[in-house]
C-alpha cells in the first residue's frame, strides 16, 4: 500500500483557489438576482420610536423595505434558539439590544441602490442609557458551559481544600489578567444568495461550517420540511467559529426572498459585521497559584469574568482548560458573566481555552520566576497524568516531548536566567515559552464513496473546508486506504444533499469525518471484492456496472469512554523590544505539538501557523471599543482593527510529535485547529517579561503598554 | 471541449466536469449544484442599447478582452467586475482598501479595485486573478502559492497572487521600500530579503494567516530557493490504515 | 454613495471652472480617500470632476536646485523618484511608511495632501461630528480617543491629520502651488492644513473650487540626514500613533540647521518650530536632543485616553534626532 498519510500534499482545492476559480456565497451566479442592504441600528439600547422607509421606498428600483412593521414570515424556533447565534429573530420587535443590530433590510435591483437607500431609511429613537463597559457591569454566576462539559456546570469547579494548601506554600502568585474583545473578522464578509424554486423549497448559497445544522434550522424558521431547503457551501472565506449557525441577516435574508419572489443576495458590510456576527468577550482572569519549594503545584485558583449580550447568554469558558493542563491537589475554578449592550459573543478559535491559557501560563510563567525554576521545568514537574475533573487517563498524550523537543529546537539552554539580560545590539532581547492544550472532540460523520469506470474515486460528503484542509485530508485518506493516488481521488463537500459530514467546529471535522472516509472505502472495496481501487476497477469494467458505491458512518466508540482526549503542544518565541520607542516584533517562533497522527504536514503545519499568528494578534494588536456614552463602536473596519500584517510576522517554525491515538478513533488523529492558538499570547508576553523586566497582563501589548 | 463549454467561464468548466463525470457513472442519485446554477454569466457585452437613467456605457479591457457594459458612475470597478461581469476571482473583503483581497493589476501597476470607479478605468489594461493563467499552465506565481501552501481558505488569495505578479515587476523595475536600507540601492530579485517581501505585501491581509506561505511563494517566483511549507513530524510511527 | 454625474475635464481651468460654479462638485484624482468615503456617506458630490487624465504627472527640477512635482504624480513615483531619493530621502521614507503599495500606487501628491481624518468618530454618520456637520458635538473628547490630538487641538475637534507626506513636506519648507478660476497662487505649506478652532469643517485653507497643481520643494541641503519614524500598532499599513521627520545640519560639533516635523498629533502637519530654533548653535548631544523634544511637546494636552503619545513623541523625536545626528537612514 501506498503511503499518503502523513506526507506533504499539496491542497486539492488549491487550483480553483489561485485561479480565482472557486466560488464563494455570494458569488453564485443566479438569474434574476436581487440585491438586499441591511439597516442598522445607531444607538445599543432603547426602542425604534419611529421609523420611515418613505424615502427608501420611492429610490430608484428599490423593490422592498423590511422592517420590524412588516416582518418576513419567520417562525420561532423549537429548540429554544440552540443552533442560532441570536436568541432573537431578525425584527422581532421594536427593542434596541446593542448598536448595529438590524433593523430593516432593503432590497433593489442594484447593490448601490439597495446601499443607498438603505442610507435613506429615516430610524428615530427612544434611548436608554447602554452599558458597554465591563468594568462597570454587574456579574453573575455564568451559566453552564458548552460543548462536551454541558455537566461542567457553570464553569465552577472545586477539589481539595484551598485554603489550608495555600497557606504553608513557598511561593505563591496572585494576578489578574485581562484580555479585550477580538473578532473573528474573517477575509470573506457574511453573505449568501437565497433562491427559492418554489414556495417550499429553498437553495441557500451561505458559507457555514455546519452545513445539516444550518438546513435544519432554516427548514424550521421557514416552516418547511428540512428537504426543502439545500444548502450549498463548497468553499469558505475563512470563518474561525463565526459561520457554524445562522446569524440573523442570514434568517432575514432567506425570509425576504420568499416574500419577494426573487433570488436574494446579503452581504454584510465590514463594517457592520464588526457589531452583529460575533466577537470573543473581553475577560478578567484571576489566577492564584502555590507552590512549594520544589515547584510542585499546591493549588491553582482560576476565576473569570467574561460579558454576554442581551440576545444570547454565552460565557467564555475560561476555566475549562485549567484541570487538565498541571496536576493540584487543590483547585478552585469560578466564572461569572455579566450582560452589555453588544452583539452577541460567540466561539472564537479556541473560546475559552485561549484567554484561560492566558492566565494560566502567564501565572505559571511568574511563579517560575517567584521560584527560580526553568519554565519549561516547572511545567515539566506539574504535568498530569489524568483529566482531574472527569478522573480519566489521557489518550496518547505526549507532553512533555513537546516540551522538551521544542525546548531544544530553540535553543532553550542557552537562555539567560535573568529579565533584561539579553541584547542584539540595542535592542532587549526576550524569550518566553508557554504550553498549549485543546481537547480533542469527536462526532459521527457519514460518507459516500463511488469507484467509476474511468479510474477515479469520488467522495461525497457534506463536510466543509474552510481553509482547514478537508479536501486534501479526506483525499489523502481516500487514496491510502483505496491504494490511489490523490490525483485519481475527486472530493465533494458543502452541500447539504450529500451525506452528513459533521461540523467543522471545535476542532472535529477531521477526527470525525476521515474514519468514516476509511470506513466508506473499506466497504466500497469489500462491494466490489477487491483489495485496493485498481482491483476494484478491473472487476467494474469487466462487471459492465457504472459504479461501485458505497456509504458508511462512524462514531465514538464505547471504548473510547475510558479516555480523556486533549492535544498538546509548546510555544517558544524571541521577541525584540526597542524599549526607547516602544517598538515590539516577534522575531523567532518554534512550536512542538502533539495531534495524534498528522495527515497532511503540508496543511497542518498551516492550521498550526495560522492559529500562532491570530495568538500574535491578540498579543500584541487585537481590539475591539465601543464608545462609552452611545454604545456604538468605534473600532469597526479592518483598518481600526488591527490584525497581523506581512511584516508582523517571523517564520513560524512548526514540529510536531507523538503517535497516533488509535483509542480516539480508527484514524489516529485528533483536530489541529485550534491548538495552535492557546498559551500563545502567554509565550509572548512571557518573553516580554524577559526582555524587559516589565509583566504586561492586560492584552493587546500595544506600545503604550511599553512605555 | 465542447463548443457549449467554452462559452462558460473556467469555473463553471471545472466543477460541470466533475459532476457530470459523477452523475454519468453513478446515475442521478444525487443532483450536482452546478446543475442549479448553471445561468448564463453575464460575460462580454452586458451593455444593452437602453441605458437606464444615471448610468453610462463604458468599455474596459480586462484580461486582454473588451467588454462593454452600462454603469451608474458610482459603480466601482470592484463592483463592475464581481456583480456585472461575472468575473467573482477578484475578492470584496472590506470595500474599502483596508485588506487587499480585491487587488487587480492595471497598466502593470497593481491597485485596490474596490477604491476605484469603473468609469475611470476605460483605456486601460486591466488584468485580474483570472488573466493570469493560461488554459493549460498556471501563472509562475500561482504555481508557487499551490506549493508553498500560500493560502488556507482561499479568500484573499487572488489579491495575494495579483499582489505578488507586480511585486516581482518592481523589484525589477528598481523600486524601493521603507525597508530598503539603502533608498539609493534597490534590492534585485536574487536578494530580495524575506522583510522586504513582507514590507512589500503588507497591503493584503490574510485571516487565515498563510502569511508564512506567501513569502515563500514569492521567494519561489524570484528564483529563490524557500524553505519547506511542511511540518517535520518526529518519532511519528506511521501505521497502516487497519 | 448617491449617484454623480462624472465628468473628465480637458483642463486644469476646465476643471477648476466647472468646480467653481459648482460648489457641490469635487476633483477626484487616485479616489483612494474619496471612494471610500463616498461609499460612507461622508461626502456627497452632485458631480466627480476627475482630473486623473490632466497633465500634471512631472517630476521637474526648478532654477533654484529644488524639485516641482506635479499633483498628479503617484506616490509611488514620487518616491521611487531619483531625485527624491538622492536629496530627500525623508521624504521617500514618509511616504513609503504609508497606506500599501497598492494604495501608493493609485494615490497622487494632490490627493494625499487632502486625505482627511480618519477619527472614527468623524468616519461614521452614526455619530454627531463637528467637522462633519458644524455645531453638532464633538464625542471624541469624551469618548474612545487613544489616536487622537494632543497638539493644536479644540473644545470642537480632536481629530489628527493622517499624512505621512505632509509631515515630510512641512519639514521641507514645500510650497504648494494651486489655481483657482482667478489664476495660480502659491501658499507655503505650513499654513496648507489649518488648527480646527471654531471651523473644523475645514482642513485647509483652499479656496473652493481651487485644485492643487503642484508642489515645489526647495533645495535643502542638509536633506540627506533625513530620517522619518512612524510608529504604530501594525508593522505596516497602519496609520500612525505619531510619526516624526527629522533632518540636521551639523558642523563640526554644532547644529546649524534643524527640522522636527510631528505626524499623527494634530490636525495638520505639526512643525515644531521652537525645538529646531533651541537646537541652533547647540552640540548634536542626547541631552539637546532630550531638551528639544520637551519643547515641541511641551504645550501638548492629553485627552483620556492619548497621554501616551506625548511621552512617545518625545522620545521618537529624540530617535530621530539621533539618527539624524548619524547622516540619516532607516530609523
Amino acid at each position: 500500500m501506498n503511503q499518503i498519510i502523513g506526507t506533504s500534499v499539496s491542497r486539492k482545492d488549491g487550483r480553483v483557489k489561485v485561479t480565482g476559480e472557486a466560488t464563494y456565497g455570494a458569488e453564485h451566479q443566479i438569474p434574476g438576482l436581487v440585491h438586499g442592504y441591511l439597516v442598522t441600528a445607531t444607538i445599543a439600547n432603547g426602542r425604534i420610536h419611529n421609523i420611515d422607509t418613505k424615502e427608501a421606498e420611492d429610490n430608484p428600483g428599490v423593490i422592498a423595505v423590511f422592517t420590524h412593521r412588516n416582518q418576513p414570515k419567520i417562525f420561532q424556533p423549537s429548540n429554544g434558539f440552540f443552533g442560532l447565534y441570536e436568541s432573537r429573530l431578525p425584527l422581532a420587535d421594536d427593542l434596541i439590544h446593542y448598536a448595529g443590530q438590524i433593523v430593516g433590510l432593503v432590497v433593489a435591483n442594484t447593490l448601490e441602490r439597495a446601499r443607498d437607500a438603505a442610507h435613506l431609511v429615516k430610524v428615530q429613537y427612544q434611548t436608554e442609557q447602554p452599558q458597554v463597559e465591563a468594568q462597570k457591569a454587574t456579574y453573575q454566576k455564568a451559566p453552564s458551559l458548552f460543548g462536551e462539559d454541558f455537566e461542567f456546570q457553570e464553569g465552577t469547579f472545586e477539589t481539595g481544600d484551598f485554603s489550608i494548601a495555600s497557606s504553608d506554600a513557598a511561593a505563591k502568585t496572585e494576578a489578574t489578567y485581562t484580555t479585550e474583545i477580538e473578532i473573528h473578522a474573517p477575509m470573506e464578509p457574511h453573505a449568501l444568495v437565497a433562491h427559492w424554486e418554489n414556495q417550499d423549497s429553498v437553495t441557500v448559497y451561505e458559507p457555514t461550517q455546519w452545513v445539516k445544522g444550518s438546513q435544519r434550522t432554516y427548514a424550521e424558521l421557514l416552516g418547511i420540511p428540512v428537504e426543502g431547503v439545500r444548502i450549498i457551501s463548497p468553499y469558505i472565506g475563512g470563518a474561525f467559529g463565526s459561520k457554524a449557525f445562522p446569524w440573523p441577516h442570514g434568517i432575514l435574508c432567506v425570509a425576504a426572498a420568499r416574500e419577494i419572489q426573487r433570488p436574494l443576495k446579503v452581504v454584510v458590510s465590514r463594517r457592520q459585521m464588526t457589531a452583529n456576527t460575533g466577537h470573543r468577550s473581553q475577560t478578567e482572569q484571576t489566577m492564584r497559584l502555590a507552590a512549594n519549594k520544589d515547584g510542585k503545584l499546591k493549588a491553582i485558583e482560576h476565576t473569570a469574568k467574561t460579558c454576554t449580550s442581551p440576545v444570547k447568554n454565552f460565557p467564555e469558558p475560561c476555566t475549562g482548560i485549567t484541570p487538565v493542563l498541571y496536576a493540584t491537589p487543590n483547585m478552585r475554578l469560578k466564572q461569572e458573566i455579566a450582560v452589555l449592550n453588544v452583539g452577541a459573543p460567540t466561539f472564537m478559535r479556541a473560546p475559552g481555552e485561549n484567554p484561560g491559557m492566558f492566565a494560566l501560563e502567564s501565572a505559571m510563567d511568574e511563579l517560575a520566576w517567584e521560584l527560580n525554576i526553568d519554565p519549561v521545568e516547572l511545567r515539566l514537574r506539574n504535568e498530569t497524568k489524568e483529566h482531574q475533573r472527569k478522573k480519566l487517563p489521557f489518550s496518547a498524550k505526549h507532553f512533555a516531548e513537546c516540551l522538551k523537543t521544542g525546548a531544544e529546537k530553540f535553543g532553550w539552554s542557552q537562555r539567560q536566567m535573568q529579565p533584561r539580560s539579553q541584547k542584539q545590539g540595542d535592542l532587549l532581547v526576550g524569550w518566553g515559552m508557554a504550553s498549549s492544550a485543546f481537547p480533542a472532540l469527536r462526532s459521527s460523520a457519514e460518507a459516500q464513496v463511488r469507484l467509476l469506470p474511468d479510474g477515479t474515486a469520488h467522495v461525497l460528503t457534506s463536510a466543509n473546508d474552510m481553509g482547514t484542509g478537508a479536501y486534501t485530508v479526506v483525499a489523502m485518506t481516500a487514496a491510502e486506504t483505496l491504494g490511489l493516488p490523490v490525483a485519481k481521488v475527486k472530493v465533494e463537500l458543502g452541500d447539504s444533499v450529500l451525506p452528513n459530514g459533521g461540523m467543522a467546529g471545535g476542532s472535529q471535522m477531521t477526527a470525525t469525518l476521515t474514519p468514516a472516509v476509511l470506513a466508506a472505502c473499506q466497504k466500497v472495496l469489500e462491494t466490489a471484492n477487491a483489495q485496493n481501487a485498481p482491483e476494484a476497477f478491473a472487476n467494474l469494467r469487466e462487471s459492465g456496472r457504472a459504479a461501485y458505491e458505497a456509504t458508511a458512518s462512524s462514531a465514538p466508540s464505547e471504548e473510547s469512554k475510558k479516555f480523556a482526549f486533549n492535544s498538546w503542544g509548546a510555544h517558544f518565541c524571541e521577541v525584540t523590544v526597542d524599549e526607547e520607542i516602544a517598538r515590539l516584533r516577534v522575531t523567532r517562533w518554534v512550536s512542538v505539538i502533539n495531534i495524534g497522527r498528522v495527515l497532511n504536514s503540508k496543511t497542518a503545519a498551516s492550521q498550526i501557523r495560522g492559529a500562532v499568528i491570530m495568538g500574535i494578534g491578540q498579543a500584541l494588536m487585537e481590539e475591539c471599543h465601543f464608545d462609552p456614552n452611545t454604545g456604538y463602536p468605534v473600532v469597526y473596519d479592518l483598518a481600526t482593527y488591527h490584525y497581523p500584517a506581512h511584516a508582523d510576522i517571523p517564520r513560524i517554525e512548526v514540529n510536531f510529535v507523538g503517535e497516533p491515538d488509535f483509542n480516539f478513533n480508527p484514524m489516529g488523529v485528533r483536530g489541529v485547529g485550534e491548538i495552535g492558538i492557546t498559551g500563545v499570547s502567554a509565550a509572548v508576553s512571557n518573553a516580554v517579561y524577559h526582555a524587559t523586566g516589565k509583566r504586561i497582563r492586560s492584552l493587546p501589548i500595544t506600545p503604550d503598554k511599553l512605555l | 471541449m465542447s463548443n457549449e463549454e467554452k462559452k462558460l467561464s473556467p469555473k463553471q468548466r471545472s466543477r460541470r466536469n466533475f459532476l457530470g463525470q459523477s452523475l454519468t457513472a453513478a446515475g442521478a442519485a444525487i443532483a450536482a449544484p452546478s446543475l442549479l446554477n448553471s445561468c448564463q454569466n453575464k460575460t462580454a457585452d452586458s451593455a444593452s442599447n437602453d441605458l437606464v437613467e444615471g448610468e453610462t456605457m463604458i468599455r474596459l479591457k480586462i484580461n486582454g478582452e473588451f467588454q462593454k457594459l452600462n454603469v451608474e458612475p458610482r459603480v466601482t470597478l470592484l463592483d463592475a467586475l464581481r456583480e456585472q461581469l461575472g468575473l467573482t476571482g477578484s475578492k470584496k473583503g472590506c470595500d474599502h482598501g483596508q485588506c487587499g483581497a480585491c487587488t487587480v493589476i492595471i497598466d502593470g501597476e497593481r491597485v485596490y479595485s474596490c477604491l476605484t470607479l469603473a468609469v475611470m478605468q476605460e483605456d486601460k489594461e486591466i488584468t485580474t486573478i483570472e488573466g493570469l493563467a493560461t488554459e493549460d499552465n498556471l501563472h509562475p506565481v500561482q504555481m508557487a502559492f499551490l506549493d508553498n501552501d500560500g493560502f488556507q481558505c482561499g479568500y484573499c488569495t487572488p489579491g495575494q497572487i495579483c499582489a505578488s505578479v507586480a511585486l516581482l515587476d518592481e523589484i525589477k523595475n528598481g523600486s524601493v521600500s521603507y525597508v530598503t536600507p539603502d533608498l539609493t540601492s534597490p534590492p534585485e530579485l536574487a536578494s530580495l530579503s524575506e522583510t522586504e517581501i513582507k514590507e512589500r505585501m503588507s497591503g493584503n491581509l490574510c485571516r487565515c494567516s498563510a502569511y508564512n506561505g506567501i513569502v515563500a511563494a514569492v521567494q519561489q517566483a524570484a528564483g529563490q530557493t524557500p524553505p519547506s511549507p511542511a511540518a517535520s513530524i518526529e518519532n511519528q510511527q506511521v501505521e497502516e490504515v487497519s | 454613495m448617491k449617484n454623480f454625474a462624472y465628468v473628465r475635464p480637458n483642463s486644469v481651468e476646465d476643471a477648476v471652472s466647472r468646480a467653481t460654479s459648482d460648489r457641490d462638485a469635487l476633483f477626484i484624482a487616485g479616489g483612494t480617500n474619496l471612494v471610500d468615503r463616498l461609499k460612507v456617506f461622508l461626502d456627497e458630490p452632485s458631480q466627480l470632476l476627475d482630473v486623473s487624465r490632466l497633465a500634471m504627472k512631472q517630476i521637474a527640477t526648478t532654477n533654484e536646485g529644488g524639485l516641482k512635482i506635479g499633483a498628479l504624480v503617484t506616490n509611488t513615483a514620487l518616491a521611487n523618484n531619483i531625485d527624491v531619493r538622492n536629496n530627500y530621502p525623508l521624504l521617500s521614507r514618509a511616504i513609503l511608511a504609508g497606506a500599501s503599495q497598492q494604495i501608493r500606487n493609485m494615490a497622487t501628491v494632490g490627493g494625499n495632501l487632502m486625505q482627511r481624518t480618519r477619527c472614527p468618530y468623524y468616519y461614521d454618520t452614526a455619530f454627531p461630528c463637528n467637522k462633519r456637520q458644524p455645531d453638532t458635538g464633538c464625542p471624541a473628547a469624551t469618548g474612545i480617543n487613544r489616536i487622537h490630538a494632543i497638539l493644536g487641538s479644540s473644545d470642537r475637534c480632536v481629530a489628527v491629520n493622517p499624512s505621512d507626506m505632509s509631515v515630510a513636506m512641512v519639514a521641507l519648507d514645500a510650497t504648494l502651488e494651486v489655481q483657482g478660476v482667478e489664476g495660480k497662487r502659491e501658499i507655503p505649506f505650513v499654513d496648507f492644513h489649518r488648527l480646527p478652532g471654531n471651523t473644523p469643517e475645514r482642513d485647509t485653507n483652499l479656496e473652493p473650487g481651487e485644485l492643487i497643481t503642484a508642489v515645489i520643494l526647495p533645495p535643502v541641503s542638509f536633506a540627506q540626514s533625513g530620517v522619518y519614524l512612524k510608529l504604530r500598532d501594525r508593522a505596516s499599513y497602519a496609520f500612525a500613533l505619531v510619526s516624526v521627520a527629522t533632518a540636521l545640519e551639523v558642523s563640526g560639533e554644532q547644529i546649524k540647521n534643524a527640522r522636527i516635523a510631528l505626524g499623527g498629533v494634530a490636525h495638520k502637519p505639526w512643525r515644531a518650530t521652537e525645538a529646531e530654533e533651541f537646537l541652533i548653535g547647540k552640540a548634536a548631544n542626547k541631552s539637546n536632543f532630550e531638551q528639544a523634544a520637551e519643547i515641541a511637546l511641551k504645550d501638548a494636552q492629553a485627552l483620556a485616553h492619548n497621554g501616551f503619545k506625548i511621552e512617545l513623541s518625545k522620545r521618537a523625536i529624540r530617535r530621530a534626532l539621533a539618527v539624524s545626528a548619524q547622516g540619516g537612514g532607516e530609523a
